[in-house]
């Protein structure tokens, strides 16, 4: 496979260029190297987003001037114990997402959070990070922050005229109940969202509840409370509180991309133990990326795949409609629309013998591979794992469920947990239910916490409408949002790194919340809030926390407040302790029990019939939304729109993040947009190409959006991103790409029929790194499969140019006690984007902004390429993070007429920031690409806030200066003086780069040569170990270790036949 | 006009403009024309900030966490006391071999007693540092029979967390330089002659350190310094 197979990175590339030049558009890899105007400073609205993405022009005091400006020491007045300016201290936490949980450990400097790491000793995060933990930082920081409490008069619709409404009913059905084409909320309403309210305080809050809990019913029949799911056993507690002192009142858990499918099938959450399995089937399930728990199973996926010396292989399959980081690091991936992923589960289900219905309507070809898989899987047992991704219907995951349980996987790959404390089944129904409930009038007070519905509840539902049959709404939000401009009370929240809390992770493990600095603004935590709701006074979250754990940990030897220290120390609360009156068990049916789910008469007959014939029996607790998410049908378009969550902005509440905006989407490599994707075919049919903006379809509404075209998309499929088009999201995130939530209903929240995409006319630039650094199509990934490594190890470093050993410089002096090297091992790299995020945090690398990036000119030191290899209708994927390679004989230190790159005596390719004078001639001469210049003073209107953001540690570069990666040579520096300090050499391990630490699948090894014995020395004697362009006689000291692929000898060969002119490449 | 005698006659200009500031008194910063990253858009250590209210960039970390770097075991050789609340009797073992031995341990005793203690409390330990012989503010003598016999643990409680007009050392001395701290103060003890309880001026200054707050009105806050020479 290594040898003679061709490595593309865009549809460009593959296609016959000159036909290209003779349409009149030149390939991009073709085109000047500059964009016309590219020397010109960005003006206009360009500008704002360039140098204002960060925030207000507050510039630095006196820059702009030619005095040194006057700056003050501020020493503490009473210095706290233990902390020494300039040194940074850690504290575990827990960063709460959706009802997962992930413990880090957080870099405080003086007080202040500058960097999130994963907790080693917790089991969702074992030490590393995703780009959404770590990116919390600039959340925090976020200037757009809500500052103060908000108070808004509002006139409330007459209840009476609630059921004029459409989709008044309980539970609308689909495209009928969908109102036609509500026009969005103007911007300057939503901008009024701060305007129009005037500035309140949490005492005139606190007085006003207590007037409003004396107004309402007794029993709190009209009070509501809507929150997003969270796994909180102190917010538990509190929501039970608020229960009792208001029988009747609703709390409805609802996540607008949550987990409810899985909870509604299975009544529990399924915890995937990746690490122990053989053989894995995702069904329509990104379980490395952006899956819940996904940092767990990265890391037990890649456990699984170490192929030196022997070790074990698992192997992967993914059946999914266009090519997700799963499906990309997948051994064998089916493209199958997500539709059809149920017929998929029902034949793997008919050949183990667990229920379904095997005569779907799969092509022979899928049903073969179905076949395949299944008869691995049968081999595997026990070892065995199948998943159902979000996006399916309960249907799948009760079928994956059986399959599970068939394969006697139970307890070993898959095992099941209570749902988390603030989940429930039928969340679904449960907020249409409450709306249904605002229109008739009957909610007199509704609670929004930390959720956004008017932008995210699904559209047939009109949430905003029923707002305004709502006499008072409280929300307490992050930042004034869409939301924000139909609540009477928008209350600033603490975010986790402000307030104390508690959170259960999947697997059961309960963690604390611990606060790293006080409240930046005049925010409650949402624990804070409901305590307040329930109680009518203000308690600190730090008694209420302390009060859900104090009899758990009370009966602990040294008592309460040892084990109470303990845990905030280690991060982790100790096994055994489960908080009193959580309620954190709920009696839920054994999975397979509610196997014989669903079945609504959209389904078409092809209802599961009972997934294990034991439990065919038995009801289902609760009943999802009937229908939910299969089938739906919304309109008469051809096509099948499929809504994915973002890796980028989650599900729009990451849109003001900076770095997640501008952080290259996996396999499209677009930032800053949610491009409609869809295959070469497909595009081909509707009269499409890649950049062409299109009408999107569906339900009556319509989006505008630009297309991509996406090699390996299932045919007849269009997959969008939830999240974008924001229009209240701040100064960063707002307008950023187009809001397809209005597509999306309550009747097929994840995936529909009957979408349509035609030509809008014009092109979009999109802002995609695709093509950026390419290095021409030279042999840089590697890949063998486990046969062929197994035959010969050495079979990837084959076709190695022989590296000539003539010097065509001096080499530089390498006499530095320790010589610093580092390895990325590509089978173990699944091109997740957190070590990109995690070097922007750790390096203060600016973010540049969309029309930035689209000349090339992004600024992160670590990129992920991405190629494609084979066919373009079914192409595999391979992932390569390129860093600096620090190479002995470096190209760029030759050509530098300053000495601004030079080489330290450690190896390190070094940069002296304040000798560059920008000549850029040693990114000319990097063969890498590696090298980045600051083309624009990106730094210099950074807002105070987000100047916290920044570690101290490292030079915030200026205009004109080159920059790249430095192997963090701030965190050698601190570990050396460290070692020095204590007479000692440095443990292996002891200095750990920022994209190594929060590596989750540990692809990245990096320590000192000079030890034998060092990780790094180790892995650079596998036989997988090759650099880059070794012909260069460069000697980098970054290398890697070649992608083993485990493929299944069996697999019958796709369907469609592999058109030749496809092969062809570069 | 050449281009050259422009030239020439723009150097002169500048040379007069530039020299003419030459002795010029400016209560204005220096001109600093090439920024040069020399201060950049982050917050280092004791930096001010406009953001926070008192104007500094370092915040306090939050009451009751706990961090990777801290002790996880608030034990008598953090606090101290022992599990009854009590002050520990002698210095806990855990601090000598914080500092592997006897001899590193006086060694870094007598060094830290030097940098922190002496000022006010005098090389000697009895009480006539520098404090008390330039401002007359007094210290505690550390050779009175009372603080012989206090438990170690006192001693190491007045370092942490300050007593009388002392204040907490803490920020400066770290839990094991305390211990170490104690050790050189019982070193002091045992090389000098006992001290009675009842001579004024230490008295007084004890007086102090056992009110837990301001000298009293009718003790005075020191004697001349010829006078405790004399003594």
């Amino acid at each position: 496979v290594s040898g003679d197979r061709r490595y593309w990175r865009s549809l460009e590339r593959l296609r016959d260029s000159p036909a290209l030049a003779a349409e009149g558009r030149l390939p991009e890899h073709l085109r000047p190297e500059l964009a016309a105007g590219a020397d010109l400073p960005p003006d206009g609205p360009t500008r704002r987003s360039v140098l204002g993405l960060m925030g207000a022009s507050m510039g630095l005091a006196g820059l702009a001037g030619c005095r040194r400006p006057e700056e003050a020491i501020v020493p503490w007045v009473q210095a706290p114990e233990d902390v020494t300016p300039g040194l940074s201290r850690h504290y575990a936490s827990t960063f709460p997402l959706a009802g997962s949980a992930a413990g880090v450990v957080v870099e405080s400097h003086e007080g202040r959070p500058t960097k999130i790491e994963g907790n080693p000793r917790h089991p969702s995060s074992g030490g590393a990070a995703s780009a959404w933990t770590q990116a919390a930082i600039l959340h925090l920081y976020d200037p757009d922050r809500l500052r103060a409490p908000l108070r808004r008069e509002r006139t409330v619709a007459d209840a009476g005229a609630a059921g004029d409404a459409a989709g008044g009913d309980a539970a609308p059905d689909g495209a009928a109940a969908v109102p036609a084409e509500t026009p969005p909320p103007p911007a300057e309403r939503v901008a009024a969202a701060a305007a129009g309210a005037a500035e309140g305080s949490w005492a005139d809050f606190v007085s006003a509840w207590g007037a409003r809990a004396e107004a309402l019913a007794a029993d709190g029949g009209g009070l509501a409370v809507l929150a997003g799911h969270h796994a909180s056993p102190t917010l538990a507690r509190l929501a039970g509180e608020l229960r009792r002192r208001f029988p009747r009142s609703r709390w409805v858990g609802w996540e607008p991309a949550g987990d409810d499918h899985a909870f509604d099938a299975l009544g529990r959450r399924p915890v995937l133990h990746l690490d122990r399995a053989r053989v894995v089937v995702a069904l329509d399930a990104d379980l490395l990326h952006t899956e819940s728990e996904a940092v767990a199973h990265a890391r037990g996926f890649a456990a699984g795949r170490r192929p030196d010396d022997g070790g074990a292989m698992n192997r992967l399959y993914a059946v999914e409609p266009a090519p997700t980081v799963t499906g990309a690091n997948a051994d064998h991936r089916v493209r199958l629309a997500a539709s059809q992923v149920g017929a998929f589960a029902a034949a793997l289900a008919a050949e183990l013998g667990a229920g379904g219905d095997a005569a779907g309507e799969l092509p022979a070809a899928v049903r073969r591979q179905a076949a395949a898989m299944a008869s691995d899987l049968r081999t595997a047992g026990s070892a065995g794992l199948v998943a159902a991704g979000r996006r399916q219907p309960p249907r799948v995951h009760a079928l994956a469920a059986a399959i599970n349980r068939a394969l006697g996987a139970e307890g070993t790959t898959v095992t099941y947990e209570p749902l988390p404390d603030g989940a429930a089944r039928g969340a679904a129904a449960a907020l249409a239910g409450l709306v249904a409930a605002m229109r008739r009038g009957e909610i007199d007070t509704l609670v929004v916490l930390g959720t956004n519905p008017v932008h995210a509840a699904p559209a047939d539902l009109d949430f905003a409408g029923a707002l305004e049959r709502v006499p008072e709404v409280v929300q307490l939000t992050h930042a004034a949002d869409e939301t924000s401009a139909h609540a009477g009370w928008v209350l600033p929240e603490a975010g986790w790194l402000e307030a104390w809390g508690d959170a259960r992770a999947a697997g059961g493990t309960a963690s604390v919340v611990q606060p790293l600095i006080a409240p930046l603004f005049d925010g409650r935590s949402a624990i804070e809030l409901v305590a307040l709701l329930a109680r009518g006074e203000e308690v600190p979250g730090h008694d209420l926390v302390r009060e859900t754990w104090q009899d758990a940990l009370g009966g602990a030897a040294g008592g309460f407040e040892t084990a109470w220290r303990r845990a905030l120390h280690a991060g982790v609360l100790p096994d055994a302790a489960a908080p009193a009156g959580a309620g954190a068990a709920p009696a839920a049916a054994a999975p397979a029990e509610a196997a014989a789910e669903e079945g609504g008469p959209a389904e078409g007959g092809r209802a599961a019939d009972g997934g294990d014939p034991a439990a065919a029996a038995s009801a289902p607790e609760v009943s999802p939304v009937e229908g939910a998410g299969e089938a739906a049908v919304a309109g008469d378009g051809e096509l099948e729109l499929i809504f994915a969550l973002s890796p980028s902005v989650h599900d729009g509440r990451f849109a003001n993040v900076a770095w997640l905006q501008e952080m290259p989407d996996p396999v499209t490599k677009v930032t800053w947009d949610n491009p409609a994707r869809v295959s070469p075919a497909t595009a081909a049919g509707l009269g499409l190409e890649d950049g062409d903006v299109a009408v999107l379809g569906a339900h009556g509404r319509s989006v505008e959006l630009p297309v991509v075209v996406q090699p390996g998309q299932a045919d007849g499929t269009v997959v969008v991103e939830l999240g974008y088009g924001r229009r209240a999201a701040g100064r960063v995130g707002s307008g950023v790409g187009a809001d397809v939530y209005p597509l999306r209903t309550s009747a097929a929240p994840w995936f529909v029929r009957g979408a349509s995409l035609a030509p809008a006319g014009g092109r979009a630039r999109l802002a995609r790194t695709q093509e950026h650094g390419s290095m021409e199509g030279r042999n840089l990934v590697r890949e063998a499969t486990l046969d062929e490594h197994r035959r010969d190890p050495r079979v990837a470093a084959h076709g190695e140019t022989e590296a000539e050993a003539v010097e065509l410089w001096q080499r530089p002096e390498l006499d530095g006690t320790y010589q610093w090297g580092m390895t990325v091992d590509l089978a173990a790299c699944t091109g997740c984007n957190a070590c990109v995020v995690a070097c922007q945090s750790e390096n203060n690398v600016p973010v540049v902004g969309p029309d930035q990036v689209s000349k090339g000119r992004e600024l992160q030191w670590l990129r992920v390429d991405r190629y494609y290899a084979g066919d373009a209708a079914e192409p595999d994927l391979v992932f390569q993070p390129v860093p600096c390679m620090h190479c002995e004989n470096a190209p760029c230190e030759q050509v530098c007429p300053v000495a601004a790159t030079v080489h330290d005596a450690e190896g390190i390719n070094a940069m002296v920031y304040n000798r560059c004078i920008g000549t850029r001639y040693c990114s000319n001469n990097c063969p890498y690409k590696v090298r980045r210049f600051n083309y624009f003073n990106f730094t210099r209107e950074t807002p105070e806030l987000v100047r916290m953001a920044m570690n101290p540690d490292v030079t915030v570069r200026s205009r004109g200066v080159m920059e790249k990666c430095t192997y963090c040579i701030q965190r050698i520096n601190e570990g050396k003086a460290a070692a020095k300090r204590e007479g000692r050499r440095l443990a292996d391990g002891e200095v750990r780069t920022a994209c190594q630490q929060t590596c989750p699948s540990q692809a990245i090894t990096f320590g000192d040569l000079t030890d034998p014995d060092s990780a790094v020395s180790r892995s650079k004697r596998s036989p997988r170990n090759y650099v880059l362009l070794a012909e260069l006689h460069n000697l980098p000291r970054t290398s890697y270790l070649a992608r083993i692929r485990n493929p299944n000898p069996d697999w019958p060969a796709s369907g469609g036949a592999r058109s030749e002119a496809t092969e062809v490449a570069t | 006009v050449s281009g050259h005698r422009l030239r020439l006659a723009t150097l002169a200009l500048l040379a007069v403009a530039l020299g003419g500031c030459r002795g010029c008194v400016s209560n204005r910063p220096p001109i600093h024309l090439n920024p040069n990253m020399d201060y950049q858009p982050k917050v280092q250590a004791q930096e001010d900030s406009e953001f926070f209210a008192d104007g500094g960039g370092m915040r306090h970390p939050v009451p009751g966490t706990v961090a990777l770097e801290d002790p996880v075991e608030l034990d008598a050789f953090v606090t101290g006391k022992d599990a009854g609340g009590a002050p520990v009797a002698s210095v806990p073992a855990a601090a000598r071999e914080r500092f592997g031995g006897e001899e590193a341990f006086a060694a870094r005793g007598l060094e830290r007693y030097e940098i922190y203690c002496a000022p006010c409390h005098g090389s000697a330990g009895d009480g006539q540092g520098m404090l008390r012989r330039r401002s007359g503010v007094a210290s505690a003598d550390l050779r009175l029979a009372r603080l012989r016999q206090a438990p170690d643990g006192h001693l190491y409680d007045v370092i942490a967390n300050g007593l009388g007009l002392m204040p907490s050392y803490a920020a400066q001395v770290p839990v094991a330089d305390r211990w170490a701290i104690v050790a050189h103060v019982r070193a002091l003890q045992a090389a000098s002659p006992v001290t009675g309880d009842a001579a004024a001026p230490d008295a007084a200054a004890d007086a102090v350190d056992a009110a837990g707050g301001e000298a009293p009105a009718d003790a005075p806050p020191a004697a001349e310094p010829a006078a405790e020479e004399g003594r």
